[in-house]
């Protein structure tokens, strides 16, 4: 009897407990429809990356004493962002505003988990912005987020060293940087030309995007609007993968890169280590700490070399906030975001944690630019950076790309053949 | 004779186990199930379950997916690579250990300090030691001119597997030398008097009572150290995150990478039910040779 009871309600707690997760993700919506109340609410939550909460908390405050909203603000580890905006919101707690990293939207706003804020913005809103910032918070068509970290690759160099070897200027090309390298480190002047944070990782997919560029090629047709076949078997991406491939052999680049992520290359060059790397603009403020840094004041900071078919190549980084579906206000929202892009709030960022403004009149401001050097020195590479593909399945693409980058450089294949393989398995998995 | 229980005492029993009770099919039963049902279920985190239910389409998947086999060898290399290292030098130790002499207690003491440390702070201390441009282990061989060059440990697909099997070693070696050591204590001293008087050596001893006697005990330390080493994550997420090009991404990382990574929760649930699959296979394995051991 007992038995009996068991094997009945056992799976009737199951049941019912499988009725909630299926209707789960409506409840999480908030609105059945997806679409917010435009009524004032009482509190919004804003997940966010740790690096920037110091200069977002005064604008939480100026956003509180100007609406009377109370504002909830956490902050994750950029590394867990992701995971975390995914989990809170499939799990429906009211989360109002996330960051939205460059490589999100299509994701995100696949799943409907970010709404689209055309509706909220006048049409000449996105004027103000420098293009490529606005350009990647957009899917199919609509706007998913509003940019305020304005990011891209640039090539740091040690001035000091690059002298002591008769150099005046950085290189500006691939072939350049490699024929410096090799008689530095012949010299004894460094140990490597340079360090690329070139571990089985994202941070592997952005240079070799920068560097894709930079050798004249781009993954599919027309990458800028993100259509057309897939060509990651090209003649330029082929130089470029066997370009890396010798330098990893003849001491251009540091053998130990495959195990590096972006804190080590940093620390390599910091160390003296090596000449060149290639890193975000937060590099500008870390290289240069004398707390931090062995060659503090001896830092260059150019765009990314080049080749005979590009002047330059770099990948677009930072981003912006977007409002999720499980908003209590899209309105208010909005609102918020728009307050994010003040000249005011995006000078503080800059002041802060040396984020990038989006704004391109913060670009001109000569105050501005005198007192932050590195406003001018990074401006002349954005128009060179490019997105990485916007795909719904990118975090997919992007293993296999990396797998592929490893093949060569860990196993020591062929690139061409590698790439081919790539080519295939990448039209056959990953939707366009 | 069986004594049945009046309906009070039985109603108290069950109000006395039902918190626990209540926890295990929360905690556990309930989970298990509905991971179960992601398997069959066409899940999106997002959307929820959209398509109905699709069979057993992501087994097949599994089966069919290279990706996973190539997990499967990676695990099983890291089991058996580690279990066999982690047992050869255990018994060393152990013999090592249970000779009397001055400062033994001490010696033994402090061959736990290793399996003291957390497991995530392990992994980071060999992260110091195997940097190929400042590690310890490249400028201590350089300076005793073994390498002229330092070696990119983590960095070559095939070092990179063995030096994290070394750095898994060192921590886990002391649960080895302590359960051995357990286990040579119970061995009463006549035993070895009496092969003494038999003529037996020191070899012949280890051979005909150490090993036998002990066997009992390795077979729980295998059993515990198997089921631990096939979900090994902590230190491969720490050091190398299943690179370089795939060598040591083992199961429970592949798994990962699916589950959080690409967020197909229900390709992650199939290829978690096959681990458990296959890691009760392994233990009732264990049990049945156990079982079939006769101690004397």
């Amino acid at each position: 009897m007992k038995k009996r009871i068991v094997s009945i309600v056992l799976p009737v707690i199951f049941i019912m407990g499988m009725l909630p997760a299926c209707g789960s993700t409506k409840d999480a919506q908030g609105e059945e429809n997806g679409k917010a109340s435009d009524e004032k609410p009482e509190k919004m939550v804003i997940l966010m990356s740790s690096e920037g909460t110091a200069p977002m908390e005064h604008a939480v405050k100026t956003f509180e004493e100007e609406t009377g909203i109370k504002i909830e603000l956490i902050s994750e580890a950029y590394d867990n962002m992701h995971n975390k905006i995914m989990t809170m919101v499939a799990g429906g707690s009211q989360l109002d505003i996330i960051s939205l990293d460059t490589v999100w939207p299509a994701e995100f706003a696949d799943s409907d988990l970010i709404l689209p804020l055309d509706d909220y913005i006048e049409d000449d809103f996105s004027e103000q912005f420098v293009d490529i910032a606005w350009e990647q918070l957009r899917f199919d068509g609509k706007q998913y987020g509003i940019p305020t970290g304005n990011d891209a690759k640039w090539l740091f160099y040690n001035k000091e060293k690059l002298k002591k070897a008769g150099y005046e200027e950085p290189p500006k090309t691939w072939e350049e940087l490699g024929e410096m390298s090799q008689k530095m480190v012949k010299e004894g002047i460094v140990k490597y030309g340079m360090a690329l944070g070139a571990s089985q990782a994202e941070g592997l997919t952005c240079d070799f995007t920068a560097m894709l560029y930079g050798f004249g090629g781009q993954y599919r047709e027309n990458d800028a609007e993100a259509s057309g076949a897939w060509q990651l078997d090209s003649d330029y991406a082929a130089a470029c993968m066997t370009w890396l491939k010798e330098s990893m052999e003849n001491y251009v680049i540091d053998p130990a890169s495959t195990t590096y992520t972006d804190r080590n290359v940093m620390n390599t060059f910091m160390a003296g280590d090596v000449a060149f790397v290639t890193g975000w603009s937060s590099y500008w403020t870390t290289t240069n700490s004398e707390e931090e840094s062995a060659i503090a004041g001896k830092v260059g900071m150019t765009m990314l070399p080049g080749s005979e078919d590009a002047v330059s190549g770099s990948v677009a980084g930072g981003g912006g906030f977007a409002v999720a579906r499980t908003t209590a206000s899209e309105k208010y929202a909005v609102d918020f975001l728009k307050l994010l892009c003040e000249e005011e709030v995006q000078k503080d960022f800059l002041q802060g944690v040396s984020q990038m403004p989006t704004l391109k009149a913060l670009y001109e401001e000569e105050e501005l630019t005198e007192k932050f050097p590195i406003l001018d020195m990074a401006f002349p590479q954005y128009e060179y950076a490019h997105f990485r593909p916007i795909l719904v399945q990118y975090q997919e693409w992007s293993t296999m790309l990396q797998e592929s980058i490893h093949k060569v450089l860990a196993n020591g294949e062929e690139p061409r053949a590698v790439l081919e393989e790539l080519q295939d398995s990448v039209a056959e998995k990953i939707k366009n | 004779m069986k004594k049945r229980l009046s309906a009070r005492e039985a109603r108290l029993g069950i109000a006395m186990i039902s918190p626990a009770m209540a926890v295990i099919v929360g905690l556990m039963l309930y989970p298990l199930l509905y991971t179960v049902y992601l398997t069959v279920a066409d899940y999106h985190v997002m959307k929820g379950v959209s398509g109905g239910f699709t069979g057993l389409e992501k087994y097949i998947r599994v089966m069919t997916d290279s990706q996973f086999w190539n997990a499967i060898g990676v695990t099983m290399y890291f089991v058996a690579g580690s279990l066999i290292l982690q047992m050869i030098l255990g018994f060393a130790a152990a013999l090592f250990l249970n000779i009397p002499f001055r400062g033994q207690k001490y010696l033994r003491a402090v061959m736990l300090a290793p399996w003291a440390v957390p497991t995530v702070a392990n992994a980071q201390l060999w992260n110091w030691i195997l940097n190929a441009s400042y590690g310890a282990l490249n400028k201590l061989l350089m300076q005793i001119g073994i390498i002229s060059e330092p070696i990119v440990w983590l960095g070559r697909p095939a070092l990179a597997l063995n030096v994290i099997i070394v750095a898994d070693t060192w921590k886990m070696l002391p649960l080895f030398v302590v359960m051995l050591l357990a286990g040579m204590a119970t061995i009463p001293e006549s035993h070895y008097e009496a092969a003494k008087l038999e003529g037996a050596g020191i070899l012949a001893s280890f051979r005909l009572i150490t090993f036998p006697l002990l066997k009992p005990m390795l077979l729980v330390v295998l059993i515990l150290r198997t089921s631990q080493a096939i979900k090994v994550f902590d230190i491969i997420y720490m050091l190398t995150q299943g690179g370089p090009n795939n060598t040591t991404m083992t199961i429970s990382y592949y798994t990962y990478y699916q589950t959080f990574g690409l967020f197909d929760f229900g390709y992650g649930a199939a290829l978690g039910m096959i681990v458990t699959i296959i890691t009760i296979f392994i233990a009732l394995t264990y049990k049945k040779i156990l079982k079939a051991e006769e101690v004397y």
